[in-house]
C-alpha cells in the first residue's frame, strides 16, 4: 500500500546513496590510512569512530533529499483525489511517509557504518594491529551509541523539517527551499545575534565531535529539545494534512 | 438502515465570495442511477468533493449510506468507487502497480474485473501512468473505482477525453456489472445523451442549487412545455410548473403533472394554449439553466420511490 509506494519512490536513491557514500567513506578512510601512521597513540581508534561519523553527516544530506517525496507533493502533483479517497487515515500516510524516509537513512547508517568498520578492522589486522581486545583500537559501545543518537535526533531534525515544510506546501522542491532557508536563516540569525548582542542561540544541528578518547557529549537539553522536534514535525504535517481541503 | 445511498441536508461551501453550493438538499436512492448535471461552475464538483470527504461543507450536513462524510470519511472510502474531476494516478506507476497499490485497500477487490475492465476498454496496463494518453488516464481511473467491489460508484465527467467507443463500451459495462447487481451509481456530467442512456434519476444543479430531482420515467411520461397565448398570464409559481419563460404575451410553461387541468386553467383566464408537447431532458435540463428571462419555481415534481 502506501508503504509499498513510499519504498518504491525512493529505493532509487536509497541504492545511489548507498554507492556514493560508500565511495566517499572509503575515499576519505583510505586517504587517512594513507598518509598516516597506524601506530600513533589514538590515531586508530579516531579512525574507526571515524566510520560512525563519515556516514552521520552524509546521510543527513541525503535525508534532506528525501524529504522531496511527502503525501503534500503527491497531492500538489493532482493526486490527491485518488490518495485521499483510499480507505486509510490521512495521519496513516503522513507517519508512513516519514517512517520510511527515516528507515531508510538509519538503516543506511548502520549498514554503512558496518561495512566502513569491518573493512578498516580487517586493514588494521592486516598492518598488524591488534583489532580484539586490544586497547588501541577498543571503541567504548557508549561511544557508537552516542553517535548514532545525535546522528537520529539530526536526520529526524532536517528531515522532519523539509517533509513538513512539503505536506504543508504541498510541493516537494518547496521542502528542500525552505528547508535551506530556514537553516540557513537560522545560522545567519544565529550569527548576527552572538555578534552583535552577545546573545548565543543554541546551535541547529546537535555537534558531533570526536576526539582522541571519545565523542563530545551535547547537553541533555539540546537531547531533550531535539528529541522532541523529531516528533514535533511530523506531528504537524500530520495536523496539517488532516485539515487539508483538496 | 437509510433507504438513501447519498442524503445532503442543506449542503452549502463558499469561497469568500463566491457560493459554490447553497442548500443543496439531495437524495439518491441506493440503486439508482443518479445523472448529476449542471452547467460549468453549478457546484457539481464541489458537491462531490464534499461527498468524498475532500472539502468541508460550509453548513448543513452530507451522508453516504447513513455515514457522515467528513466524520465517517474513511468507512464511507471502503464502499465507494470513485473518479474524480482531476484523474490524475501516481506518474510513475504503470497500470499493473496501481493495480497493486489499489487492491489492498479493498477487501472486495476483484483481480479477474480488472482483467476484464483492461481488456474490454483496451488499456494498456504496462505502461507507466504518465506516458498515457488522456483516454487511456480516465479508463484506467474508471478501472480502478469498479474492480474495488464498490456498493456505490461516484464519477465525476467519467465520459471526459473518451471516445465513442470506449464511452459506449463504459456504459454497457455500468449497466452489467452495477446497475444489474443494484448497486448505485452517482455521475455528473455534460453529456445528457449518456445520462439518459442509463440513468434512471436525475439531478440538475445549477448555482449551486438543486432545481431538479425527479425520475427520468417521470420527465418522460409526465412534464410537458405548454406554450400559451395572451395578455396579463400568471408567472404560475405554483409547485406543478418548474419554469416559465416569457417572451412578449407568450408564455413557455414546463409543466410536471396534470397538464391538462394546468391548461383548462390557462384557458379560464382567457389564454390561448398554443402547443402541449413532450419534452426530453435535454429540454428539460435547457430550461432549467438557461440564464434569459426564466422563472424557476424550485424543486418541484421530485417524486421518490
Amino acid at each position: 500500500m502506501y508503504l509499498w509506494k513510499c519504498w518504491r519512490d525512493t529505493r532509487v536513491k536509497v541504492f545511489v546513496a548507498f554507492g556514493v557514500i560508500l565511495l566517499v567513506d572509503f575515499f576519505i578512510l583510505a586517504s587517512a590510512i594513507h598518509v598516516q601512521h597506524f601506530h600513533k597513540p589514538g590515531r586508530a581508534l579516531g579512525l574507526l569512530q571515524a566510520t560512525f561519523m563519515i556516514p552521520s553527516g552524509l546521510l543527513l544530506f541525503f535525508g534532506w533529499i528525501l524529504s522531496k517525496e511527502n503525501p503534500g507533493a503527491d497531492i500538489g502533483n493532482g493526486c490527491g483525489d485518488f490518495l485521499l479517497t483510499r480507505p486509510s487515515s490521512r495521519g496513516r500516510l503522513v507517519w508512513t511517509g516519514w517512517m520510511v524516509g527515516m528507515a531508510e537513512s538509519v538503516i543506511l547508517w548502520i549498514v554503512l557504518s558496518a561495512i566502513a568498520f569491518g573493512a578498516l578492522l580487517l586493514r588494521l589486522q592486516q598492518v598488524g594491529i591488534p583489532v580484539l581486545g586490544a586497547p588501541q583500537t577498543r571503541i567504548p559501545p557508549g561511544s557508537v551509541l552516542l553517535v548514532f543518537a545525535i546522528f537520529l535526533l539530526n536526520l529526524g531534525l532536517i528531515y522532519g523539517l523539509a517533509y513538513c515544510i512539503g505536506v504543508v506546501t504541498r510541493n516537494g522542491s518547496w521542502a528542500l527551499i525552505g528547508s535551506a532557508i530556514v537553516v540557513i536563516g537560522y545560522g545567519f540569525l544565529e550569527s548576527l545575534l552572538r555578534q552583535h548582542w552577545n546573545i548565543h542561540l543554541p546551535d541547529f544541528f546537535l555537534p558531533l565531535h570526536g576526539y582522541d578518547n571519545g565523542i563530545e557529549i551535547p547537553s541533555m537539553l539540546a537531547f531533550v529539545v531535539h528529541g522532541c522536534l523529531l516528533v514535533v514535525f511530523p506531528a504537524v504535517a500530520h495536523f496539517a494534512l488532516e485539515r487539508m481541503e483538496v | 438502515m437509510t433507504e438513501w445511498a447519498i442524503g445532503t441536508e442543506k449542503l452549502s461551501k463558499h469561497y469568500r465570495s463566491l457560493q459554490a453550493v447553497d442548500g443543496l438538499n439531495m437524495h439518491v436512492p441506493k440503486g439508482a442511477v443518479y445523472g448529476f448535471l449542471g452547467r460549468n461552475g453549478a457546484g457539481k464538483t464541489t458537491t462531490i468533493r464534499m461527498l468524498m470527504g475532500l472539502q468541508r461543507a460550509t453548513a448543513g450536513a452530507a451522508s453516504v449510506f447513513g455515514m457522515s462524510c467528513m466524520a465517517d470519511r474513511i468507512s464511507i472510502a471502503r464502499r465507494v468507487g470513485y473518479v474524480g474531476e482531476k484523474k490524475i494516478l501516481f506518474g510513475s506507476m504503470t497500470g499493473n502497480d496501481l493495480v497493486r497499490f489499489n487492491r489492498e485497500y479493498f477487501p472486495k477487490w476483484s483481480d479477474a474485473l480488472a482483467e476484464r475492465y483492461a481488456k474490454r476498454m483496451e488499456i494498456p496496463m504496462d505502461r507507466k501512468f504518465k506516458k498515457l494518453s488522456l483516454g487511456n488516464r480516465t479508463k484506467l481511473c474508471l478501472l480502478l473505482a469498479m474492480a474495488q467491489g464498490a456498493d456505490l460508484l461516484i464519477l465525476d465527467e467519467p465520459t471526459s477525453g473518451l471516445d465513442p467507443v470506449v464511452t459506449d463500451e463504459l456504459l454497457r459495462l455500468l449497466v452489467e456489472d452495477f446497475t444489474n447487481e443494484g448497486r448505485t451509481i452517482f455521475l455528473s456530467s455534460h453529456h445528457l445523451s449518456e445520462v439518459e442512456r442509463i440513468a434512471d434519476w436525475v439531478g440538475i444543479i445549477d448555482e449551486g442549487k438543486l432545481r431538479l430531482e425527479a425520475r427520468l420515467d417521470d420527465i418522460r411520461a409526465e412534464y410537458r412545455r405548454v406554450v400559451a397565448f395572451g395578455r396579463d398570464l400568471p408567472a404560475a409559481r405554483s409547485p406543478q410548473v418548474l419554469s416559465t419563460v416569457a417572451e412578449d404575451d407568450n408564455r413557455t410553461y414546463v409543466v410536471t403533472k396534470n397538464v391538462e387541468a394546468f391548461a383548462a386553467g390557462l384557458r379560464n383566464e382567457g389564454a390561448t394554449v398554443l402547443d402541449i408537447s413532450p419534452l426530453n431532458l435535454g429540454e428539460v435540463f435547457l430550461q432549467l439553466v438557461r440564464k434569459e428571462d426564466v422563472c424557476i419555481s424550485g424543486n418541484a415534481g421530485a417524486t421518490r420511490a
